[in-house]
């Protein structure tokens, strides 16, 4: 024993550690005790994970050929057959996971207790220069991956990078190693990820820790004692003399103990979830692809997916180098002041809100509605509601002309477009006519594609997409107008003389006369509606045909138009004209037919009273209510 | 121990050269090795992008009015680059002697676009960007038209002319 203690006094006399590492290691710190003490361990568990990525991509290095043509060929080796390789890759993954989740903590933990002000400036700059360097060397491990979605992470980083002004292209040279994907392509990326950028990590680590020591670990933060750069160092230096307290191990051990417990985290992630899949090999030229970047960058693909097209610019450029740039200045902009969270609601803002934003993107990226779903199914006969005739052949046509890879129905489909289960109670057949001939937003035009019998079948279909069809009534089984009671023209309306009001029943596609144009039966002026002048007229109006109809009073030299039909009277219309509404809707307005004349009821739906939806309305100046129609019926 | 004898001091001066002379040279050294540092990863963008036509099928292989996915080696292989050379694009075959190409490369961002034949349009499954038949964009976010390549029948083949990614601005 006494040989041994010799032994190391000798070495230690040598090598120094006694007296030179010794009182790094034991520096004082400020004590801490509670739970802001374990505020304290998050850059330390930086530094584990990076370690654990470091150590267990060392292996992986020794068994990947970092070649355009063989790295996926060897990497799919090391998964499959390599003793180990698997929980290797699995490690390594998790541990670059745990450092970007860690040292976000991290840097939260800094910004929040002001810990980056006055002296400790440069050190939040080398964090930031850190936190960017993490980025990028977990961003370039995804791509040596050299799968299919790692060769499209390439191209679309590509993509991106050229829209940097003016060197925008030799950008995407540069990554790629020529201008497009090259044997030197996973070379160079292997050399950024392997070399280049751990050996900045380990350089300004080094810095950063080294900063640690010289300017000291920031004290927790206390209300009401802000930093003022005058006195601080000369204070920070008596309170450590009175009351500080080693480093090693008053302060360590807690970093000790959450480090290995980050160390465990990480072999648990990859024994129970395991290495990142591989998708097929690196084919630029295969299209069965959907690349999506792993999960931590989810938020990020989600953002560049919902911001307007006109805005991307600015998010794939301005916005990142803006994010790093508004970092770097920070301590310089605001260095001193009060550091507790309490007394800085805006540095509670804007952690909150950056919290909610990336968590909120992550899901949304996750989801990844606006991506057209290619592999959507068949539309189910219950949810078609039809296994014949025109519903059923739009229904088919939803599907194979595409419609479903961006809308769905009935929780079947893509989430780009809007949801049309219930469709039919929003849009006319002309509205949808609309849409589908000419596109819209980012739907394209389907006028040259689809045929007239085609378009009619899947508007049919569309059309029979309502509530009621939800409720499993399917699309005809709703419930149908009832004219009222009695017989003769003269049972469509009602009145009472003595009170001047009268109550008119229109029924739009009663029956098939003029091919469905009709109300309550007749159209082009057939039906006369007379009421007398002063009259307060309730109409009562539904829809029994195919097509979506309104009501409309207009004045009698209107009657031609084909939109934007005039009022006769205010309020003379139901509520939606052009639209109308669908079959077995109701609506109901009122009027007070203020002027003696010839007016025309029409169906201000564009097109049908040209096609004959059309009756003559007169308000007389005196006699009775009266409902006229050939036949009287 | 031999008593030792201390050498004359520099002067201030020569210190002053000294320190220059230090610190030039490490400049020295910085820049040899520095200059084919940064020139070797600044290669590509020294070398030129050549082009190359690609056959890509004989004529009769291609329906008329068909749009169908063609694949062929890319512009500029290394021997070791393997399945990651092979690029494509849509081709279709217009009538009896025009074809059009088009890049499978979507102009948002690069995520490579299918062709329906039944909807008769392009659509990329990154982010729903939407293109017509003649590459127009039909919607989304594609900020350009897809980008077409040339094509030329030489000897009765089909074959289209190699370029880089397009992505180009």
């Amino acid at each position: 024993m006494d040989g041994l203690r010799r032994l190391w006094a000798a070495f230690d006399d040598r090598v120094g550690i006694s007296a030179v590492f010794m009182p790094i290691i034991k520096h004082p710190v400020p004590p801490t005790t509670g739970a802001i003490s374990w505020a304290y361990v998050f850059g330390s568990a930086t530094l584990v994970s990076f370690m654990v990525a470091v150590i267990t991509g060392i292996p992986l290095a020794a068994q990947y050929i970092p070649s355009s043509g063989q790295a996926y060929e060897s990497i799919l080796w090391i998964n499959t057959r390599a003793i180990f390789g698997y929980q290797i890759r699995a490690l390594h993954y998790f541990s670059a996971n745990l450092m970007l989740v860690m040292i976000a903590i991290h840097m939260f933990r800094v910004f929040l207790m002001g810990s980056y002000k006055y002296p400790r400036e440069v050190n939040w700059i080398l964090g930031v220069l850190l936190l960017f360097l993490t980025v990028g060397i977990t961003f370039t491990g995804q791509i040596l991956r050299w799968d299919q979605v790692g060769v499209y992470t390439v191209m679309i980083t590509v993509f991106q990078a050229v829209r940097t002004p003016i060197i925008g292209n030799w950008i995407g040279d540069f990554l790629l190693g020529g201008n497009t994907v090259t044997g030197v392509t996973v070379s160079r990326f292997y050399a950024l990820h392997v070399f280049v950028l751990p050996g900045l990590l380990f350089a300004i680590i080094g810095f950063h820790l080294y900063m640690v020591l010289h300017a000291g670990i920031s004290e927790p933060p206390k209300n009401g004692r802000p930093v003022d750069p005058k006195g601080y160092r000369a204070w920070y230096h008596q309170m450590l003399k009175r009351d500080g307290v080693p480093f090693w191990p008053d302060a360590a051990w807690r970093d000790v103990t959450f480090g290995i417990g980050v160390l465990l985290v990480i072999t648990i992630l990859a024994i129970t979830v395991g290495a990142p899949p591989l998708a097929g090999p690196p084919n630029p030229a295969d299209i069965n692809v959907v690349p999506r970047p792993d999960w931590y960058y989810l938020w990020y693909f989600a953002a560049l997916a919902i911001i307007p097209s006109s805005m991307e610019n600015v998010v794939m450029i301005v916005a990142p180098l803006g994010l790093f740039v508004g970092m770097l200045l920070l301590p310089i902009w605001a260095n001193k002041g009060e550091r507790s969270p309490a007394r800085r609601p805006w540095a509670m803002i804007v952690v909150l809100c950056s919290g909610v934003m990336v968590f909120s993107l992550t899901l949304t990226g996750a989801l990844a509605g606006w991506s057209p779903r290619f592999d959507a199914a068949p539309l189910p006969t219950k949810v078609i509601g039809a296994t014949s005739g025109p519903v059923h052949s739009g229904a088919m046509l939803f599907h194979t002309a595409g419609c479903e890879d961006c809308h769905s129905v009935g929780g079947y489909g893509g989430l780009r477009g809007p949801d049309l289960t219930n469709v039919g109670n929003r849009l006319t057949s002309a509205d949808m006519i609309i849409r589908i001939m000419n596109g819209g937003d980012n739907m394209p035009s389907f006028a040259r594609i689809l045929s007239p019998t085609e378009l009619s079948d899947l508007v049919a279909f569309l059309q029979s997409r309502t509530v009621y069809n939800k409720f499993g009534l399917g699309g005809q089984a709703r419930p149908a107008a009832t004219p009222p009671a009695g017989k003769g023209a003269q049972r469509w309306i009602a009145w009472d003389a003595a009170k001047h009001t009268a109550t008119l029943t229109l029924i739009a596609g009663y029956n098939n006369a003029i091919a469905g144009f009709n109300f309550n039966g007749f159209g082009k002026g057939e039906m006369v509606i007379s009421v007398p002048q002063g009259y307060h007229v309730t109409v009562k109006f539904s829809n029994q045909g195919t097509l979506p109809h309104s009501a409309l009073f207009t004045p009698n030299a209107d009657k031609n138009l084909t939109t934007n039909f005039p009022l006769a009277f205010p309020g003379a219309a139901t509520a939606d004209p052009t639209g109308g509404i669908t079959k077995g809707q109701t609506d109901q307005f009122s009027f007070v037919a203020s002027k003696t004349g010839t007016y025309a009821l029409v169906c201000a739906v564009p097109g049908h009273a040209a096609a004959g939806m059309w009756d003559v309305f007169k308000v007389t100046s005196g006699g009775q209510p009266s409902v006229v129609t050939p036949g009287n019926e | 121990m031999q008593e030792y004898k201390a050498p004359a001091p520099y002067t201030e001066e020569r210190r002053r050269f000294l320190n220059r002379l230090s610190l030039g040279l490490s400049a020295l050294g910085a820049i040899i090795v520095g200059v084919p540092f940064i020139g070797s990863w600044l290669e590509p963008l020294l070398h030129s992008n050549p082009t190359a036509w690609r056959a890509v099928g004989k004529v009769d292989d291609f329906q008329i009015g068909h749009t169908v996915q063609v694949t062929y080696l890319n512009a500029d292989p290394l021997s070791w680059t393997g399945v990651a050379a092979k690029t494509g694009a849509w081709l279709r075959r217009d009538d009896a002697t025009t074809f059009t190409a088009f890049s499978m490369y979507c102009q948002h961002l690069g995520c490579p676009v299918r062709w329906s034949q039944q909807e008769q349009i392009f659509l990329c499954p990154c982010h729903g960007g939407v293109y017509y038949a003649n590459g127009k964009v039909a919607g989304g976010p594609p900020p350009r038209p897809l980008r077409e390549y040339p094509v030329r029948v030489h000897n009765g083949q089909v074959e289209v002319l190699a370029t880089g990614v397009p992505y180009t601005y």
